[in-house]
């Protein structure tokens, strides 16, 4: 039992971090309709961009969130006006085709640019040291994740919610057709929503940076693990995937240090088809 | 219009480069006839062998170093090396095969033991190799083999540890040059034994920590069962998933108790790395002796910088072990010349195990696999006819060369240095690590 508040404090850094990976994913979803197959290939490319903002310039990755960020964005918007706005008009299957394509396009693309080795990113000001806090360690790189995305999520929660432009993009949200009646550009909205998912995402990678493995491969188990909570959480809703998140991340590791680790993403597994099952829109899902 | 056209482009485009990245026929034939010192006469024939392994994914680092040691074993053959100590670096190509040359063809398996029998299919009957080297992974070897076998094939494996690719299976086209982890694992406990007694401190409890395919979960039943022959409590036995983002939880576990139990590890290399960053989160420095693998790999020393110290790992080979040895010494630099990276203990068996099938073929005097698995079978190569630290190769029946021996390695001052079996020690034991705090 002396372990439990260890315990506890990994399952909860863990969760802030994977919500803002999710929350990328849900807005893009709840706003524009489409599910995001590429959402880890943003993450991996969100990593390689302060890998190299680092290895170049020297600039420690909390420095480089703007310019990840921008550079995520970048690439969401990129998707949506070349890729995904044209399959909008065509069949869910073929939309679900196009983002899973991006993620092949993507993955291969940054094999041939940066080859298979492995980059890690040494010598951050967060590196490698833990804050010792009521007899918990708490390695400063997870910290420093957890806060950014908490901060993070603050402030899209904020965009969305107190401002005109935000009210828009939930409107378009809950009913394209009513909005684009009120005045508001559907399509201007998609490329917001795109564009502020790959900001979110951006920032994510820059923190996730710091303590993974960058490689090209580095977007699959992020890919995953991001759809299993935004449909946790229910599709476009944020504060669905942060509770999903938290929920994740504790679970992993609670029943990983109690009960057998090599099983504890089944846990997580089998509380999603719980979910699912009990709830299908997801715990705080609208539709 | 033009968007949508220049999506199907990009798209189209996008499919090709990702389909020649991982398709190799073109960048695998890299020894054409000749290497590089001047041929004696026109080699009229090559002879095509196989390389099978994970070129792209997770592994692709470590892939392309091993597919290295092959390369360099075929350049070695190929050319006129006659300050090379090795059978048939001396002359061009293979004189039992009228000077023939050998031709590398390398496919890729990406880490997948079903694309890795579908890619030897496809080397035997489509790109028509006599033989194949590989796989690294132990999950890919045992698929690949066992496909090469129905084929009627010979494959020869350098650097694929699991016990059961000998142990439990009956094949007769399946050659290991390299030791498995049951000698791996005596090894290990020969050492502890000499630890406590040197230290005169009594270690009787280990804890295990191990990737969950056939390599992790082979090493882990070895050590098990060769700790509870010997008395020690197993206080742990941990299993972990491959290409995941967070093991804290396995880390947290291994830190809650008996901190001085040894942890027996086999890891690759991303978990490796991701092991020692949350070890030194939580505080905590455990003693960790690793069945190679992730620990043997370069880029992990890389990402870890200091915090790689004093890891201590079992090898089949270290430049240390064998710096008497002029010959091994000339191959390693020939291989950091070439290819820009040191020469591991992975590459210099994969090298031994093309060399060696290399030797088999010659010995074989034609290219019918039948008889190249018949003269692999007969293959007695004493000791200094290779770069390792053994006492030679033979191959017993079940296809395990049981002249192949353990040593143990610590990363010591940014490299591996043999700290065991003690007479041979170039350096000494660092027993229990230093903290990482303290670093």
């Amino acid at each position: 039992m002396d372990q439990l508040p260890q315990v506890i404090a990994n399952g909860l850094l863990l969760g802030a971090v994977l919500a803002l990976v999710a929350v990328g994913l849900t807005l893009i979803f709840g706003v524009v309709d489409v599910v995001n197959f590429a959402h880890g290939e943003f993450v991996m490319a969100g990593m390689y961009a302060a890998f190299f903002a680092w290895s170049l310039f020297g600039l420690d990755p909390i420095l480089a969130i703007p310019i990840t960020a921008a550079i995520v964005a970048a690439i969401g918007l990129a998707s949506y006006a070349s890729f995904v706005r044209p399959a909008l008009r065509g069949t869910l299957l073929s939309q679900i085709f196009v983002t899973f394509g991006l993620l092949i396009f993507l993955r291969g693309i940054a094999q041939v640019a940066f080859g298979p080795n492995f980059r890690s990113i040494t010598g951050s000001v967060l590196g490698g040291a833990s804050i010792q806090f009521l007899g918990v360690a708490l390695p400063r790189p997870q910290l420093a994740a957890a806060v950014g995305s908490l901060i993070g999520m603050g402030l899209i929660s904020w965009f969305v919610w107190r401002t005109r432009t935000g009210h828009a993009l939930m409107a378009t949200a809950q009913d394209r057709d009513a909005a684009a009646l009120m005045g508001i550009n559907p399509n201007r909205m998609f490329g917001l929503a795109w564009i502020i998912g790959g900001a979110a995402t951006g920032l994510a990678a820059a923190l996730l940076a710091v303590y993974q493995p960058i490689h090209p491969t580095a977007g699959l188990v992020f890919g995953l693990t991001a759809f299993i909570i935004v449909a946790m959480g229910g599709f476009g809703s944020i504060a669905g995937a942060f509770v999903a998140a938290m929920l994740v991340g504790l679970l992993e590791n609670v029943a990983g240090f109690y009960l057998n680790p090599a099983y504890k993403h089944l846990w997580v597994f089998l509380l999603f088809i719980v979910v699912l099952v009990w709830r299908p829109q997801g715990l705080l899902g609208r539709r | 219009m033009r968007i949508r056209t220049a999506g199907v482009g990009l798209v189209s485009l996008a499919f090709l480069i990702t389909a020649c990245g991982s398709d190799d026929g073109d960048d695998g034939s890299t020894n054409d006839g000749g290497g590089q010192a001047e041929p004696t006469a026109p080699a009229t024939e090559s002879v095509r062998v196989g390389a099978l392994y994970p070129l792209t994914g997770s592994a692709a680092a470590t892939g392309e170093a091993v597919l290295h040691g092959v390369e360099l074993a075929a350049e070695v053959v190929n050319g006129e090396y006659p300050d090379i100590d090795l059978p048939l670096a001396a002359e061009a190509g293979l004189p039992g095969l009228d000077g023939a040359t050998v031709e590398i063809v390398s496919a890729d398996h990406e880490g997948n033991p079903e694309r890795g029998a579908s890619e030897t299919e496809r080397l035997i009957t489509g790109e028509e190799v006599v033989a194949i080297v590989g796989a690294y992974f132990s999950a890919v070897t045992e698929t690949a083999s066992e496909r090469a076998e129905r084929l009627g094939v010979p494959f020869v494996n350098g650097s694929s540890s699991a016990t059961s690719l000998t142990e439990d299976r009956d094949l007769q086209y399946f050659f290991r040059t390299g030791p498995s982890d049951l000698t791996f694992g005596e090894t290990f406990f020969e050492f502890l034994a000499d630890v406590a007694e040197q230290t005169g401190q009594p270690i009787d409890a280990i804890k295990i920590l191990y990737e969950n395919t056939d390599y992790g979960t082979g090493a882990a039943e070895i050590t098990q069962q060769l700790a509870s022959d010997q008395g020690y409590e197993v206080v742990d036995s941990i299993a972990h998933g491959n290409d995941v983002n967070d093991v804290t939880p396995e880390a947290t576990r291994i830190c809650s108790s008996n901190e001085d139990a040894p942890v027996f590890q086999a890891s690759y290399t991303p978990e490796a790395i991701l092991f020692t960053q949350a070890f030194k989160n939580l505080g905590c420095t455990p003693t960790i002796l690793a069945y190679g693998a992730g620990y043997s790999d370069v880029s992990y020393f890389d990402a870890v910088g200091a915090d790689g110290e004093y890891v201590i790992s079992r090898a089949a080979w270290g430049l240390d072990a064998v710096a008497d040895n002029p010959t091994a010494v000339a191959i390693a630099e020939m291989f950091e010349e070439t290819y820009g990276i040191p020469m591991d203990e992975n590459s210099a068996r994969t090298f031994t195990a093309a060399h060696t099938l290399f030797v088999a073929l010659n010995e074989a005097g034609s290219t019918e696999p039948d008889a190249i698995r018949d003269a692999l079978a007969a293959i007695d190569m004493p000791a200094e006819d290779t770069i390792m630290p053994w006492d030679g190769i033979r191959f017993a029946d079940s296809g395990q060369n049981e002249l192949a021996q353990g040593i143990i390695l610590q990363h010591l001052d940014g490299e591996y240095r043999v700290v065991w079996p003690f007479e041979n020690a170039t350096a000494d034991l660092v027993w229990p690590p230093v903290p990482y705090g303290d670093r």
